[in-house]
């Protein structure tokens, strides 16, 4: 114990005493990544006695098992095995889920470290969330689906898959879209765009209208500064947003505002232009009634007298102000401030608040000779007296000096008046003018002319024509404004005679009517606070034109909301400046791809020219309806999330906040587990497999979800291009893997495995024979029983060929053709229709800030760093890798990981252990005896496993007939978090006293209702369960009528059997915190290392007289690492242990009792007691009986041939030739598994005798050379180095044989075809692993099961690989199956924590469903003693009757079904219940 | 099937290999091979000759089966085009080995090829094509050219130090198709380069690339090197020639120090593209209206990643071009890659089996004029169109650039 805290002292540096030590140490653990790994690590650690944090960066915890269809090798749902986890972790009191979460920061010591985790807004408050979906039906906005590998859309308000844990939505948002960001005014368009694309007009309007008084008028007039950031102007032009607004604006009805109370403060606005209205419309929104005051006759300022009525119509303007006055706001018309109404008046008057929005109505002078003559206008003045109806005689000549907006408009409005020829002059060229685009062409199209380069520079009067004295201009260099500068150009000068000049050169704003104590700036603006706009006079606010110079209207719309919001903080005297201009990020603008379909931008009608110039009617005709929703459907949705906010308008949970902000956690935690997973290999990096271009190119991962009856073909295997089943399907081995030139030269490990299960799948889901057919280089099936698998999968037809593919062409009907070679050299060109890429493992995205955060080494491919001898720890103390964060690893690895590492980090922690954990009450329980059964039944659609076949909506009215059921619901999923909830409502309600779930199998799901019960306060017992699915849609698939009446039929027998349930009573056991393992090898010791690590006494075990085992024979490990220095150190760390007491030389005789009472008697009589029990008893290496084997010494396995090597080295300096043979007794009919050590063995030694003998030719004979993961590496450097490797078939051996002149190996040489024999000096064969026998024994005394191989079967491949069925048995080591040293040690580990936690108990549940004799009818005969396989019954001699120990009793009933005197009944399954149920179906 | 005893394996065989490879990888990357047949898969010619099987040939070679591996086919059969293991997972580099086979274990080149090589190093040129012959040929297209386009100021500059680049000729431009030269210099005259050729060295091929001669090569690379030097020119330009493009590239890379080597290398296409599209030079492409199809060179394509310059070249200044499939760096050797077309007629219908493969690729296209930027490519595909009667005609891109060009 304090030797292993000493490890720790030295972290700080001089190190630390053991008290400091254990003062600062925390009880809690942060574990990062919610997959698999994080979630058994969680489970793990909390169960043990430590807090944990499980930080995950995505919204829902589950990692990549959800979106796996089947598991290997056992073809379990992945889903399925893991929602009863998800449910576990996501409801365990000591696990803290953070979710959308990620480690920013960490700090502090190992044992106490100070953690910062930012948690990203979710814009769902998951408290509130029901996971209902509604927002979701309502989102416009849809975004590619992850969760579906881009397979199929998802909403930008999501869940990511059914089961997700926590069951709450998230919204994904980028950022606000660039258009919204880039309108001054802040207009959200791309909401109302997207709800126009879901012609929710009404809705979008509401968007426009919220946003804008004069939505019309700027869908009109806008430069739509908006349409310029458009991301879709990258491709065939932006979409048309302004002509969308203008469409809501015209077609929708404004609502009136509602407006609860009115304020009495007064407020003043000066000027009626878009500032002053938009001002006033802020005001009203916010209940203040301001006063406008206008000097002209008409309101709108220049929108009014400004732009003419052929680009604005008046009565769009008009009804637009006319909502300011519907809700009461006053206009105050022919009042110009200054004279008749002035600063200090108001102000006496009462207004408390002032705001100038006077305008920009002067013009600019030209400042040459004659300008003042008569015959010259100003343009803005034309344009006012145009708009206000004066009568202006123009003559037929008109020039207009000027190249922006207002020169347009004076031009286009001279020829509406009837002038024959109106020229534009305009002293630099086309490309300076600052008009817009549209008004240029327009000016084009009508007739005006134009004169680029061109400068008045006198005016002379005679004979009623003006004479217009001009040069011609040049562009000299840039000036500061990035405009060409135009110069004079020398002897250019010309004359025009005209009738009518209008100067358009610029105005500037209207100051004359200010006060003199309003302060202006340089520019003779308005000088003000550039957030507050606030004048030199406190409560005077001015903005738009005068305060910014002229500009456009939406800049100005602007000004009047930030004076709005000004005034408002001045009224209630808030602070002004506080927490605005707030920058808000800028969603990046989606990549434009050439798959994105060309839709051309609407081209807007217009009133042809010859109609047009006649009079002032308006131009421009707007865009119908259809128009409209096809513009929008161009919309990218760069947000993505648009911020239409319809999904607040549904949501009856009020969860949503758009508002919401990121948060930054600060946390304590004593050690760090990284489980961060992997990211898949980018498949379109190896572009010759046409990833991405060709639509039947799948990676794996897209494929999981095309077979998965929850994907987005609901399970039915069909090819993307045309939703077709396919007869032909090809699948590409080490994609991404075992590839020097993309920088991954490792083996992924798991690709051969889940290639083959998809083959597999995929047959099984054809409804025609499937062609499938897998391209490897070597079959990787390394695991236990994968060798198995893949044999089945040939049986069942699977096509294996061995070549690497050069790439995939795509024929017609988007067929693909894959020309290969085989080994012989023959060329085959074959069709398919699909093609599968198994696409290798990379480090997760983010991978390298976490490794730089957390300041850990990474390894040269990215992956966290570890080493083999310590698996699991990084380069930094106190922090873990876990799973595929550390290298490519399959499931039951990664969860072994999981439970290792958590013991790892308990390790540090034992002195805080329990210090920070919490237990979970239950509501006390309902007394229920005597009354009337009131049952509810849940019936589960199960996605479309059950609700495809069943009729569930059918079942239920049906179960809604039937005796004592008062209540019945269907749900999509009954097992997700949001249905338990619901359940315990629904009990509480209707006052249910017995619940029926009819879904699936109880094996897997029962625990998880039964929880749900006693949280609502129900004995767990009073539930019952129907397989509608396992048992009948999966079953009866293609005969829905059928099943729906057997569905009806299972559901009622649970019906007939809940009316008799009756609530059972558990009781406790008291646990014996002690543990026993039995075998000394490499895994016992670790494992029992680690547990008396948390404080448990250990008795270890070992039938040898010297610990070590396996081990004492090896001299280096899979990486070449010698390995003795280890396993001494190891063995002495056991013996010096106090809490280990070491058996040498013993051997278990006995075990009796059960988890937390077992007692072991030794052969030499001792008898222990224990808790818990691991089995480590290793295994041993077979004798081969071929290649001369035992006939001759030069013949040695691998551990003999390891041994010569590090004891006599010099043997194999005279050799010339060394032949290993791989798969020697393994892979055939005798041992038809993988010894999954041999192949990496056969690359050590022929590394190994290399480096002793340079000159040695070494040949390796292999089947399929499984150097998996990192061990590629090697298999690489030794074929570097000139090993020669041959590969072998099973029906053609290699030979060895003794010749006069030695040793001779034959075999074929797999690419040549020609036979090689070779003089060999020693041979090498890789003895398989075998089981021990003892093995059975142990089986018995346990009653845990061995496989046909003779190794032990742990409950489940997958997720429970180093427990047993058996509570408080665990296994680790060569007993389970062959495996590397690395791997042994890591399961030693894990079989320690799993221990742990049930160590950490102090007493254990005991009874339940358990056998209960009738003592008044019992005879005790002892049939039942005899028949009972969990020895949970005796006979009481004194009393003559039997008796149940219900801590052993298994509930299997076979002492029930063996009484002749019907005395035994099993708890939960009585004769009456089970009586009732076959009754019911008579 | 033989057999093979362990005592005719030489175990260093794939040491001497590496020893001797020339390449800018490791020298034993070879001996990476995983024997997955991706390239057997890759090579256009597995299943048209039996052995060509790149794997086979890599596995003798690391089993260290010396005589067989001397005495196999594959040697001088193979084009050396790159297809096989462009994508080698392992980075096995087999036209490097042939090359390095060939050249560095006392092997003669077959047919002529071995005379050309010697030629060029004893003559300068691998066509013995006199100074003078070279000389007056420059000026004779000089004077044609002026005359073609009616202006006296069209130059074929000759030693002019200090000019932008030196341009190296194919031999048999000068000594059988003068009016390449001419076609070449009026491009050049329209983009107004500043361009010289070389009095002294000016031959761009390089047969060393060929028969594996590290020596030659040496020797060919350091005269251009000088003649840059010489004549103070900023970087070299290439014929349309793919072998002489990578020789010169890659070539310099290899064969000579970074200081002799430190100019740039292009192919004249580089040029013509970039001429075309910053509106140097104006070119119409309804001057070919046929429609036009486009061979890559293996060795400017898989090589040197010339790729898009020359179908740049063909957008602009043709009216209807069509790929062949598969084209890029996917597209198939002629099947006179690899100095075969230098090996004499006894290799005649051998590669022309090899053609079959292109004269399918371009059938299917229809187009009557097939492309390519290189001469060995040019021959290859004549004799093809003659051999399997094709109506087609073989063209460079500056044929198709110099009739579509428009001079002011």
């Amino acid at each position: 114990m304090d030797e292993n805290i000493e490890k720790y002292l030295n972290v700080v540096p001089g190190g630390e005493t053991v008290n400091n030590y254990k003062a600062r140490i925390c009880g809690s653990v942060a574990v990062v990544g919610g997959g698999i790994a994080g979630i058994q690590s969680a489970l793990d650690l909390a169960e043990m006695g430590y807090k944990v944090y499980l930080v995950e960066k995505s919204p829902a915890i589950g990692g990549t098992m959800p979106a796996l269809d089947k598991t290997f090798p056992t073809n379990d749902c992945s889903m399925c095995i893991l929602s009863p986890k998800l449910v576990e972790c996501g409801r365990h009191l000591n696990i803290e889920i953070l979710t959308n979460s990620q480690i920013v920061e960490l700090d502090g010591l190992p044992g106490n470290f100070k953690i910062k985790v930012k948690k990203e807004p979710r814009y769902i408050d998951i408290d509130k969330c029901t996971g209902c979906g509604e927002c979701a039906k309502a989102c416009p906005v849809e975004i590619t689906n992850d969760f579906e590998k881009g397979l199929s859309n998802a909403k930008a308000i999501f869940k990511p898959y059914a089961q997700s844990f926590p069951n709450a939505y998230a919204i994904c948002k980028e950022g606000i879209a660039p258009c919204k960001a880039e309108c001054p005014a802040g207009v959200n368009a791309q909401g109302y765009v997207a709800l126009t694309r879901a012609k929710k007009f009404k809705e979008a309007a509401q968007i426009v209208f919220e946003d804008l008084l004069l939505p019309g008028t700027l869908g009109r007039i806008c430069p739509h500064p908006c349409e310029n950031e458009c991301s879709r102007a990258q491709a065939e032009g932006a979409v048309s947003i302004a002509s969308i607004k203008r469409f809501l604006a015209d077609s929708q009805p404004r609502p009136r505002l509602d407006i609860k109370e009115f304020k009495d403060d007064k407020i003043a606005i000066i000027g009626s232009g878009p500032a002053g209205l938009t001002c006033a419309f802020e005001l009203l929104k916010k209940g203040y009634k301001a006063t406008i005051y206008e000097a002209l006759p008409v309101a709108g300022g220049m929108l009014a007298v400004g732009i003419p009525d052929y680009r604005l119509p008046r009565k769009i303007l008009d009804k637009e102000i006319s909502y300011l006055t519907l809700h009461g706001v006053e206009i105050k018309l022919n009042t110009e401030f200054g004279k008749d109404i002035t600063l200090e008046e108001l102000k006496k008057e009462g207004y408390k608040a002032i705001f100038l929005a006077t305008g920009a109505h002067k013009n600019r002078m030209l400042g040459i000779p004659g300008e003042n003559l008569p015959g010259i206008l100003a343009g803005v003045d034309f344009l006012r007296q145009v708009n206000l109806g004066e009568k202006v005689d123009l003559g037929e000549a008109v020039a207009v000096i000027g190249g922006g907006d207002v020169a347009m408009d004076a031009a286009r409005s001279a020829l509406r008046l009837g002038a024959k020829n109106v020229t534009i002059y305009y002293r630099r060229s086309r490309e300076e003018m600052p008009a817009r685009i549209e008004e240029i062409e327009a000016a084009q199209a009508e007739g005006i002319r134009f004169k680029f380069l061109a400068s008045p520079t006198k005016v002379d009067k005679s004979d009623d024509k003006l004479r217009m004295e001009c040069v011609e201009m040049e562009l000299a260099e840039p000036d500061e404004t990035g405009r060409r500068k135009p110069v004079p150009k020398k002897d250019s000068k010309f004359v025009e005679e005209i009738d009518t000049i209008i100067t358009a050169i610029g105005q500037q704003p209207t100051i004359d009517c200010l006060p003199a104590d309003i302060e202006l700036n340089e520019y003779q603006s308005v000088d003000c606070d550039a957030t507050t706009l606030q004048t030199s006079v406190p409560g005077v606010f001015a903005g738009g034109e005068v305060r910014t110079g002229p500009g456009i209207a939406v800049e100005a719309v602007r000004e009047g909301k930030e004076a709005a919001e000004s005034i408002v903080r001045y009224l209630e005297g808030k602070d002004l400046k506080a927490n605005r201009n707030k920058k808000q990020k800028v969603a990046e603008k989606p990549v434009i791809n050439s798959e994105m379909p060309d839709v051309k931008r609407v081209s807007k009608k217009e009133l042809p020219v010859e109609e047009r110039i006649k009079d002032f009617s308006e131009v421009e005709l707007g865009i119908t309806e259809e128009e409209a929703v096809r513009e929008a459907e161009r919309c990218l949705n760069c947000g993505p999330c648009s911020e239409c906010r319809q999904c607040e308008v549904v949501c009856e949970a009020d969860c949503i906040d758009h508002f919401q902000e990121e948060e930054i956690l600060e946390i304590t935690a004593g050690a760090v587990l990284l489980a961060p997973g992997f990211k898949e290999f980018p498949a379109e990096k190896l572009e010759s497999y046409g990833f991405g271009k060709y639509p039947n190119v799948v990676t794996s991962s897209q494929f999981e979800r095309i077979l998965s009856a929850s994907g987005p073909f609901g399970g039915h295997l069909v090819r993307p291009s045309d939703n077709k089943e396919p007869q032909k399907i090809a699948w590409i081995q080490c994609v991404g893997s075992r590839n020097l030139q993309e920088g991954r030269d490792y083996c992924s490990n798991v690709c051969c495995m889940y290639a083959i299960k998809e083959a597999v799948i995929a047959k099984e889901h054809s409804t025609q024979t499937l062609d499938a057919t897998i391209f490897y280089m070597d079959m990787r099936c390394h695991g236990k029983d994968f060798e198995k698998y893949y044999e089945r999968a040939k049986g069942q037809g699977v096509n294996f060929i061995r070549s690497r593919i050069f790439n995939v062409e795509e024929g017609e009907n988007n067929t693909l053709y894959i020309r290969y070679a085989l080994e012989d050299g023959s060329i085959k060109t074959e069709q398919f229709d699909m093609v599968v890429l198994s696409v290798g493992l990379t480090p997760p995205e983010g991978a390298e800030d976490l490794i730089d955060t957390l300041q850990i080494e990474a390894n040269k491919y990215g992956f966290a760093k570890t080493e083999s001898l310590v698996p699991i720890e990084t380069s930094r103390d106190g922090i873990y890798a876990v799973g595929a964060f550390s290298g490519p690893k399959d499931i039951p690895e990664t969860v072994t990981e999981a439970s290792a590492a958590a013991i790892q980090a308990a390790g540090l922690l034992t002195d805080a252990k329990n210090t920070l954990i919490e237990s979970k009450t239950y509501p006390p329980e309902r007394d229920v005896v005597g009354q009337k059964p009131r049952i509810g039944v849940f019936i589960c659609h199960c996605g479309i496993n059950i609700g495809s076949v069943v009729n569930v909506k059918e079942v239920c009215e049906y179960v809604k007939t039937l005796d004592n059921v008062v209540y019945v619901e269907d749900n999509m999923y009954t097992c997700s978090q949001d249905t338990q909830i619901r359940i315990k409502e629904i009990i509480e309600e209707q006052g249910l006293n017995r619940v029926v779930v009819a879904s699936c199998s109880p094996r897997t799901h029962e625990p998880l209702f039964k929880e749900t019960l006693k949280e609502a306060g129900l004995n767990e017992f009073l539930f019952e369960m129907a397989n509608i699915r396992d048992q009948c849609s999966w079953v009866h698939m293609n005969e829905p009528k059928a099943a729906t009446e057997k569905a009806k039929d299972l559901v009622k027998m649970a019906v007939a059997k809940a009316r008799f349930l009756q609530p059972i009573k558990t009781t406790t056991v008291p646990m014996t915190q002690k543990a026993l393992v039995i075998g000394g090898g490499v895994s016992g010791m670790t494992a029992a290392l680690s547990i008396a690590s948390q404080g448990y006494p250990v008795y270890l075990i070992e039938k040898e007289k010297a610990l070590g085992g396996m081990a004492n024979r090896m001299a280096f490990n899979h990486q070449g690492e010698p390995i003795k220095k280890f396993v001494e150190n190891l063995k002495e760390e056991v013996m010096e242990d106090p809490l280990i007491e070491v058996h040498l030389n013993e051997e278990i005789t006995d075990i009796k009792g059960f988890i937390g009472n077992f007692q072991t008697t030794l052969e030499s009589g001792k008898t222990l007691e224990h808790g818990v029990v691991l089995i480590a008893t290793g295994a041993k290496e077979f004798k081969p009986q071929e290649y001369l084997y035992g006939s001759n010494e030069k013949v040695k396995t691998y551990l003999e041939l390891e041994e010569t090597i590090s004891n006599q080295p010099a043997t194999l300096k005279g050799c010339n030739n060394l032949v290993l043979i791989n798969c020697v007794g393994s892979r055939n009919e005798e041992h038809p598994y993988c010894s999954k050590v041999c192949c990496n063995q056969s690359v050590q030694l022929a590394l190994k005798a290399k480096e002793i003998n340079p000159g040695l030719n070494v040949y390796v004979l292999y089947r399929d050379m499984r150097t998996y993961g990192y061990a590629e590496e090697f298999y690489l450097e030794a074929r570097r180095k000139g090993v020669i490797f041959i590969r072998y078939d099973l029906h053609q051996k290699p030979e060895v044989i003794q010749t006069g002149e030695g040793l001779q190996v034959k075999v074929k040489d797999h690419v040549l075809d020609d036979t090689l024999v070779i003089k060999s000096d020693l041979v090498g064969l890789a003895a398989a692993t075998v089981a021990n026998r003892e093995n059975e024994k142990l089986a018995k005394f346990l009653k845990v099961p061995i496989n046909e191989d003779g190794f032990f079967l742990e409950a489940h491949m997958k997720l429970r690989p180093v427990d047993f069925s058996t509570d408080g048995v665990f296994l680790c080591g060569l007993a389970h199956s062959p495996k590397p040293l690395a791997e042994a040690i890591v399961q030693g580990k894990a079989a320690a924590a799993r221990a742990c936690t049930v160590l950490n108990k102090e007493e254990i549940i005991a009874g339940g469903l358990t056998a209960e004799v009738d003592t008044s009818i019992c005879s005790g005969c002892g049939t039942c003693e005899s028949i009972c396989p969990a020895k949970a019954i005796e006979i009481d001699n004194r009393e003559k009757v039997a008796k149940v120990n219900e801590a052993l009793c298994k509930g299997c009933g076979a002492c029930a079904a063996s009484c002749r005197s019907h005395a035994i009944d099993v708890k939960g399954f009585e004769s009456s219940q089970i009586v009732a149920m076959l009754e019911e179906i008579g | 099937m033989s057999v093979i005893f362990s005592h005719n394996m030489n175990h260093q065989f794939k040491t001497e290999i590496a020893e001797v490879f020339t390449t800018l990888q490791d020298k034993l990357d070879f001996a990476n091979c995983l024997a997955c047949g991706m390239c057997t898969a890759a090579c256009p010619y597995s299943d048209v000759h039996d052995e060509m099987d790149p794997r086979k040939f890599v596995r003798m070679c690391l089993l260290g089966l010396k005589d067989e591996v001397f005495n196999d086919n594959f040697i001088w059969k193979c084009n050396m085009c790159g297809r096989c293991t462009m994508l080698c997972p392992m980075q096995v580099d087999i036209a490097g080995l042939v090359r390095t086979l060939r050249g560095n274990f006392g092997l003669t080149a077959p047919g002529t090829l071995q005379d050309v090589v010697e030629n060029q190093v004893k003559t300068g040129n691998q066509m013995e094509v006199t100074k003078e012959d070279y000389l007056e040929t420059l000026e004779w297209m000089e004077e044609e050219l002026q005359e073609e386009i009616d202006d006296p100021g069209a130059k074929i500059p000759v030693d002019k130090v200090g000019a932008d680049f030196l341009f190296l000729w194919d031999p048999r431009e000068i000594k059988y198709y003068p009016l390449d030269v001419q076609s070449i210099a009026k491009i050049m005259h329209a983009a107004g380069a500043n361009w010289t050729c070389s009095s002294e060295y000016w031959d761009a091929t390089h047969y060393g690339l060929f028969n594996g001669d590290d020596k030659v090569s040496k020797i060919l690379l350091k005269r251009i090197a000088e003649q840059v030097k010489r004549l103070k020119v900023k970087y070299v330009v290439v014929t349309e020639c793919g072998h002489a493009t990578h020789a010169q590239r890659w070539g310099k890379n290899v064969w000579l120090t970074s200081k002799e080597g430190n100019y740039p290398v292009f192919n004249f296409v580089q040029k013509e593209a970039e001429w075309i599209k910053k509106g140097i030079i104006k070119v119409d492409p309804t001057r070919n209206p046929e429609p036009v199809t486009f061979h890559d060179p293996c060795n400017m394509v898989r090589k040197e990643g010339i790729v898009e310059e020359p179908r740049y070249c063909l957008q602009k200044t043709v009216i209807d071009f069509r790929e062949m499939w598969p084209n890029r760096e996917f597209n198939y050797c002629c099947g006179g890659g690899g100095g075969l077309l230098a090996m004499g007629s006894e290799i005649y219908p051998y590669r022309l089996e090899k053609g079959s493969l292109k004269a399918e690729q371009i059938k299917r296209t229809s187009a009557k004029i097939v492309v390519t930027p290189c001469h060995n490519c040019f021959d290859q595909l004549s004799d093809i169109i003659k051999h399997f009667k094709l109506d087609v005609k073989v063209k460079h891109i500056h044929h198709m650039v110099s009739n579509a060009l428009v001079l002011d």
